[in-house]
């Protein structure tokens, strides 16, 4: 469906080609009827197994397959052993071959992580292969989601994380979901409780409850029922282990102010490498949103604080937040006229000028730079209204920016 | 040739208008899809037959074309796929139950003004089943978690006249905690922005009435950022212009009010220079084999921008405005029926 050149077409017209490509078409419509049909008589045998893997390697979004795979696999699973162990690592391999032919099936990756829920595969080995395919395609979100799901399970330290995302960034700067990936991990890192759940501890509560359900059972049946249904459910637990690092949206703090002045460092070098990559610029903006989180946060405290001495402490906690951020704000700004006296007319420089400029403006740093408040809002303006034209494609954007009714960087925190 | 660079006016040729008898017949022609024993791209893509249905009659409404489709024996087709023992659609008859396809089925029952063969109860317990503890709401039965299904809940519940069935609130909750830090939304809490999600989850929040919850000047910059100098939008940072994203982006920012953020004029030529003035249809990008899905989504974004001669759609039902207009007369006068019974008085017929 995507990126097929036209001119395949003329290819069909070859009779050698028009028949391979419609002999597929019969083979794929009766393979799947087929197992279906072994399906509706509840045929889960080798037989019938075999004929659906085979069309999984074929058309591997065939949902409804899948499905009799797991239907196949689940009192295989429940009962436990060798037979299960078995059957991982099969579904495994199956998956692998799959996901080499097409590395995006969203129903192959849920496949896989429906097999690791149950508990038996080596996580270690699941990273290092999600490791291969980000490394094949670093931008492939199926691979990432996959990534995060085995972290969790692993109980990996952010940390680890974090050093991987900073070896993909210095490899490559417009590896757009590394940087993401950063955003969820430094928060996690500084601020955050840590709160994985390894899988061992997931599998300990599972059979703590199938013994409880056990000691108040009293038929066999019931038994197999309750180690079937709780052994399920704590795999249905994994399975929603999608990521310990939840989004920003969640995040309640900025980062400290000697990890984002690491950040802004980062981020500069890879702006030196190549200003024309999008992703380190759009990273930028949520260094900024932290900077000034780091405002709003000393805002909060003083507001919060009642008594006169700790008012006075709250005091100066703000005041020193604001000299701080000014700081910053002027370093950025300097630093990026640097950018722009080697090239006047740089669309990400001078985005990024315009949006600290109006931050100095709304916070009223104006006077500390020794300038109008009015003089300030007017350069915002003067470099919205060059971006019009030099960036024509968002001259819409631009001109809500001038006309103050676009922001972008100055923001509650809670969204930074 | 402009494939990277902005399309001119000379450029487009025989592209320079929207080729509306040549997409209708090649929509046609996927009329009875299930029919096409001997096209590999139709029995390779069963898995979502609902869906191309669902594209292809949309896409033929807004061109006023629908009459060419065979309505009666699509519409007796997609009932075909409806499985009572969980109230779900199937993406085919033999495929089994998947909110996806639900959607698709609830979607072309609206069109075609035939939601009433819908057992609504049944169809509305099948969506809220699926739904998590923590709000988000499974694909089927078999737990894949993923925005595009908080859409496709809301949204087929919103055509049902039953979000009130729904746990609105915490699909909310869910949908919010995937919100990255560039104002977009990933397909779970932690997962990279993509136009597509961004698009489910604006979606999401626009029917459960929180668009307060997105980001908006901030998303909406990262949306206008998609558009590259060949005037087509691409889906993330450092990929290739695709016309669904014509879609997914654009309705976004529509529903956000901000699409002027970007060009529609050059976005316009993009789309109309991606189609195939041979046989039909529109491609991800130019000179790409054709398919509904992107015959779909560009029709759709030059409805979105005002494209002359087709009718208008709405940004987050992606169906025509016709359609969701008469979908909202039709609950509210379902609504006045119930509360003139409640009343106790004489309830007026439904003129359904």
């Amino acid at each position: 469906m995507h990126g097929r050149p036209r001119e395949y077409k003329n290819k069909l017209k070859d009779p050698k080609a028009a028949e391979a490509y419609t002999k597929k078409a019969p083979a794929i419509k009766q393979g799947t009827t087929l197992v279906l049909e072994c399906r509706r008589q509840h045929r889960y045998d080798q037989a019938a197994l075999t004929a659906s893997e085979k069309m999984l390697k074929v058309v591997p979004e065939i949902y409804t397959i899948w499905n009799y795979r797991r239907e196949a696999l689940q009192p295989i699973f429940a009962a436990g052993g060798e037979a299960a162990a078995a059957a991982c690592a099969a579904e495994l391999a199956l998956t692998q071959a799959c996901l080499q032919e097409n590395p995006k099936s969203y129903s192959t990756w849920h496949h896989r992580k429906w097999v690791v829920a149950q508990g038996l595969a080596d996580l270690a080995k699941e990273l290092k292969l999600v490791g291969s395919a980000l490394a094949l395609d670093g931008r492939n979100f199926h691979a990432w989601n996959y990534r995060q799901f085995v972290v969790k399970l692993m109980g990996v330290h952010a940390e680890e994380e974090l050093s991987y995302t900073s070896s993909l960034i210095a490899a490559d700067f417009s590896n757009y979901s590394a940087w993401h990936y950063r955003t969820m991990l430094l928060p996690r890192l500084y601020n955050e409780d840590i709160a994985t759940v390894s899988f061992d501890e997931l599998m300990a509560t599972a059979s703590e409850q199938k013994q409880q359900q056990q000691a108040s059972s009293t038929t066999a049946a019931s038994d197999s029922a309750a180690a079937d249904d709780s052994s399920q459910q704590a795999a249905a637990v994994a399975l929603r282990a999608t990521g310990c690092f939840t989004g920003t949206a969640s995040q309640s703090r900025p980062i400290p102010l000697h990890v984002l002045e690491q950040e802004y460092e980062m981020v500069h070098q890879a702006f030196a490498t190549d200003s024309a990559d999008q992703s380190p610029w759009i990273y930028y903006r949520w260094l900024l949103g932290n900077s000034l989180a780091h405002l709003s946060q000393a805002q909060q405290q003083q507001q919060q604080q009642g008594g006169q001495q700790q008012q006075q402490g709250g005091e100066q906690q703000l005041e020193e937040a604001r000299v701080v951020l000014g700081e910053v704000l002027a370093r950025e700004v300097s630093r990026f006229a640097e950018h722009l006296a080697v090239d006047p007319d740089a669309k990400w420089p001078l985005l990024m000028t315009a949006r600290l400029k109006e931050a100095q403006a709304r916070l009223g740093l104006a006077e500390g730079l020794g300038l109008d408040s009015s003089d300030l809002q007017q350069q915002v303006q003067e470099l919205y209204v060059r971006l019009q034209q030099l960036d024509p494609l968002r001259a819409g954007y631009y001109a809500d920016a001038a006309a103050g009714k676009a922001f972008v960087v100055v923001q509650a925190l809670g969204t930074v | 040739m402009a494939t990277s660079g902005a399309v001119t006016p000379a450029d487009l040729g025989p592209r320079s208008k929207l080729l509306v008898d040549k997409h209708a017949a090649y929509i046609a022609s996927f009329s009875t899809v299930w029919e096409a024993a001997d096209k590999l791209e139709h029995v390779a893509t069963e898995h979502f037959w609902m869906s191309g249905m669902y594209w292809g009659l949309t896409a033929m409404e807004l061109m006023g074309r629908l009459q060419d489709m065979d309505t009666d024996k699509v519409l007796d087709w997609v009932m075909s796929c409806y499985r009572p023992e969980d109230g779900g659609f199937g993406s085919s008859p033999r495929n089994d139950s998947h909110l996806l396809a639900t959607l698709s089925a609830l979607q072309i029952l609206a069109l075609l003004d035939a939601l009433h063969r819908a057992d609504a109860p049944a169809v509305t317990a099948y969506i809220a089943g699926l739904q998590q503890p923590d709000g988000a709401f499974a694909g089927d039965k078999w737990g894949e978690i993923d925005t595009r299904f908080s859409y496709a809940a809301l949204l087929g519940c919103s055509i049902l006249g039953t979000l009130d069935q729904l746990d609105v609130e915490a699909a909310v909750h869910f949908v919010t905690a995937c919100k990255n830090f560039d104002g977009g939304f990933g397909c779970t809490p932690g997962n990279e922005s993509h136009a597509g999600q961004v698009f489910t989850c604006i979606g999401a929040l626009s029917l459960a009435g929180r668009l307060d919850a997105a980001d908006q000047d901030l998303v909406g910059w990262w949306l206008c950022e998609r558009q590259t100098c060949s005037g087509g939008l691409n889906g993330r940072p450092e990929k290739l212009q695709d016309v669904c994203y014509s879609w997914w982006c654009l309705s976004c920012l529509s529903i956000l009010g901000r699409l002027h953020w970007i060009d529609q004029e050059a976005l316009s030529r993009f789309i109309l220079y991606c189609q195939d003035e041979e046989d039909g249809g529109i491609s991800d990008r130019p000179d790409d084999m054709a398919d509904v899905y992107h015959t779909f989504f560009g029709i759709a974004g030059l409805s979105l921008m005002g494209h002359a001669g087709l009718a208008a759609i709405d940004p987050t039902y992606a169906l025509p405005v016709k359609t969701v207009q008469r979908l909202q007369q039709q609950q509210q006068q379902q609504q006045q029926c119930g509360q003139g019974m409640q009343e106790g008085g004489s309830s007026a017929p439904s003129t359904g």
